[in-house]
């Protein structure tokens, strides 16, 4: 049994995020993961015959996206804070305990969570996603020191996580019935 | 590390923009593979930082981001010094001011490099830490007809742009990402480009051309919904209210709406010619794919002479081909089974404009004759070639082998359904919904303007009835030929539309393609 060219299209989708995150991980460039991305998902709706079930699937784009970040580093300029392999190998299991059945869910958590952050909260989150600002740039940006740039953005993410989490458990977003 | 702490976080994020020293750096490294907790933390905070990212490129920030102090503006393109392997970018070509510049700015790497070796680690990320990380360019500005804002800088053609928002106000812009997908925007747009591989079209129209090796390239859209290419050409319109419509010219694409909570159905895949719309969260393709003009010939009054006849149909790519009158003679006349239809003589005709049409397409029309002759029905002769000339005996093309001519059998005094279609290299005729005669071989395209009730040119002009010509740019199905030839609407219901086209009362079914003006498909 292989999977339809729509079931690749549709549970590639539900992986995007975690396989970017992943890929990210290897290359630690944002534009060579966007790349690397879609090689491999180019790759999957291409050789649907390659894959067996919606959990190859997810092994598959996996264990295709590593080979093709590690080639990428080898053909292109290389950041030099790329983690070591050994390090890479030791996140593995991280990467399949993030639950990504209820992405759906989550984003809608997440979307339902911004509108509950502080308005300073918020403001960090904007500026470092609406603008892409890096840490250094929000610092400027905000006349805060570079630490606090980082620790806030970095309490936003946490205070979203433990709302989606709540929100999750909840069921608010499970049925979507109250989607914002 | 029994939990997640901001710090450890901030110091992810920081890895994440490369801000960390070398030390820091190798400690983060030494932590990850000692510490399982940090690798969990780490993970979820990548996967986080994704998911936040994604849903921000679609999210307004009306007020705060613009009570926000303003931003320096980063340098100037050209003087970015990241560039991804095996791109050139048009403009990197250091003027001699830049060079200085870069020099300078080398120098103050340079040492703020050294500066960070000396630093020892610390918990959270280091203060003055230089961003190593500035704009990388997205994008390759090709053409501007129109005023077009785009971020860090002036709108050059054959310059390099980053990340950012781009507003077209008017004309048309044309973009070449990093990734090889071009980007056609036309008219007033609002695009916002994050990354070569994933952009927001806020509002207006852009048309996308992906190569292979970018399938995946996604269009994320204000219902929150994205549309993802596999491998294709496609258009987007976004209107003011934040409705898209998606176009696919080749190939295909697959338009998800699982971003949103309550829109739990499957992507559909689209293929070239097919059109959609969001209805209610879900991707819906629309009724009238391909349908690129109709002219229900019907404008009367009853025994007026014949001036021109209005199109109904209308969009951006197939701007309304209302048909003129060449000679004279012909009217509106009463019919008891069609209502006004037109009345073409032996000394008139209508001219319709081309359609812009490149391949497949159809032809359909109704007619009451009593004529049998190689006079033109409906054709595209006079002016340019090639052509496909019908008449009641035969389907004739340019540089092809005529068919065996043979009665078609319309010429009866009734009303009879015609259609050619061309599918592929092979033009086929169709009377009363069913093929007739041998398939005309072609190979070339045929865009010449369309003769309606005979040929100017050559004179071959038909005396007939005519009613509901219509032209659709793809090849329509057998079934759907069939539809019409039984009495079926040329312009079917939209899937969001409240009424039924009533069958039998053809004057109302074109006062409401009349209303669909511009919402053809």
């Amino acid at each position: 049994m292989t999977l339809s060219r729509q079931d690749i299209v549709r549970i590639g989708l539900g992986e995007q995020d975690r396989l970017l995150a992943y890929i990210f991980a290897i290359v630690h460039d944002d534009h060579i993961a966007e790349d690397v991305f879609q090689e491999t998902f180019a790759l999957a709706v291409e050789k649907t015959e390659r894959i067996h079930d919606a959990e190859h699937l997810v092994r598959w784009l996996r264990v295709t996206a590593r080979n093709k970040s590690k080639e990428a580093l080898r053909t292109r300029a290389k950041s030099p804070q790329v983690l070591d392999d050994a390090v890479i190998d030791s996140l593995e299991p991280h990467w399949d305990a993030i639950d990504t059945d209820a992405h759906s869910a989550q984003i809608a958590a997440l979307r339902h969570c911004m509108k509950q952050l502080t308005p300073n909260l918020r403001k960090y989150i904007e500026l470092r996603y609406t603008k892409g600002l890096s840490g250094k740039a929000l610092a400027e940006a905000t006349g805060r020191p570079l630490n606090t740039a980082y620790t806030s953005v970095a309490r936003a993410h946490r205070t979203l996580e433990k709302c989606i989490r709540a929100r999750l458990e909840e069921g608010h977003d499970n049925q979507g019935a109250d989607h914002v | 590390m029994s939990d997640r702490n901001h710090e450890f976080d901030a110091i992810v994020l920081a890895w994440r923009d490369g801000a960390l020293g070398d030390e820091e750096f190798a400690a983060l490294q030494e932590r990850l593979l000692a510490d399982e907790a940090a690798r969990a933390a780490f993970t979820a905070a990548l996967y986080r930082h994704r998911q936040i990212q994604r849903v921000m490129l679609v999210e307004d920030a009306p007020g705060i981001l613009e009570a926000t102090p303003e931003v320096p503006d980063d340098p100037q393109p050209e003087s970015y010094p990241i560039y991804r392997k095996g791109y050139e970018p048009a403009a990197n070509r250091m003027r001699p001011h830049h060079a200085l510049a870069a020099i300078a700015a080398a120098l103050v790497i340079v040492g703020v490099v050294v500066t960070i070796a000396l630093r020892s680690w610390d918990t959270t990320p280091s203060e003055g830490t230089e961003d190593p990380t500035p704009p990388v360019p997205v994008a390759t500005l090709i053409e501007s007809t129109g005023d077009l804002t785009v971020p860090h800088g002036y709108a050059d053609e054959g310059a390099d742009y980053a990340a950012g928002d781009y507003a077209l106000s008017s004309g048309r812009a044309q973009f070449v990402l990093t990734n090889r997908v071009t980007v056609d925007l036309q008219g007033e747009t609002r695009l916002r480009m994050h990354h070569p591989g994933s952009v927001y079209l806020e509002k207006g129209q852009a048309e996308f051309k992906v190569p292979k090796d970018a399938t995946g390239f996604t269009v994320h859209l204000p219902d929150r919904s994205h549309i993802v290419d596999l491998g294709t050409s496609f258009r987007v319109e976004v209107d003011e209210e934040g409705r898209a419509k998606l176009r696919v010219l080749e190939g295909s694409v697959a338009w998800n709406a699982t971003d949103t909570a309550d829109a739990k159905a499957e992507p559909i895949v689209l293929v070239a010619g097919q059109t959609a719309l969001m209805i209610d969260g879900v991707p819906t393709p629309t009724a009238n794919p391909g349908l690129v003009a109709y002219w229900p010939l019907d404008d009367g009054p009853t025994g007026a002479t014949v001036t021109g006849a209005d199109d109904v149909i209308d969009d951006p790519d197939h701007p309304a081909t209302d048909a003129t009158v060449e000679g004279e003679g012909d009217t509106w006349v009463e019919d008891a089974d069609r209502g006004i239809v037109l009345s073409t003589t032996a000394t008139g005709n209508l001219l319709a404009g081309t359609q812009g049409i490149r391949g497949d397409f159809t032809w359909s029309l109704w007619i009451k004759t009593d004529e049998l002759s190689h006079h033109v029905v409906m054709g595209n002769r006079g002016g340019s070639n090639p052509w496909n000339k019908l008449t009641t005996v035969g389907l004739n093309s340019w540089a092809t082998v005529a068919p065996p001519e043979s009665d078609f059998g319309v010429a009866d005094g009734d009303w009879h359904h015609m259609v050619v279609r061309r599918a592929g290299d092979s033009v086929a005729v169709y009377i009363d919904g069913s093929p007739v005669g041998k398939p005309v071989k072609v190979d070339s395209e045929q865009n010449a303007p369309l003769h309606i009730g005979g040929d100017k040119i050559f004179g071959e002009r038909v005396t007939a009835l005519l009613s509901d010509v219509a032209v659709w740019d793809v090849a329509l199905t057998d079934d759907r030929i069939a539809a019409l030839a039984s009495g079926g609407p040329v312009v079917l219901p939209e899937p969001n539309a409240t009424e039924e086209p009533t069958l039998e009362d053809r004057d109302q079914q074109a006062n409401q393609s009349r209303q669909r003006v511009g919402d053809k498909d």
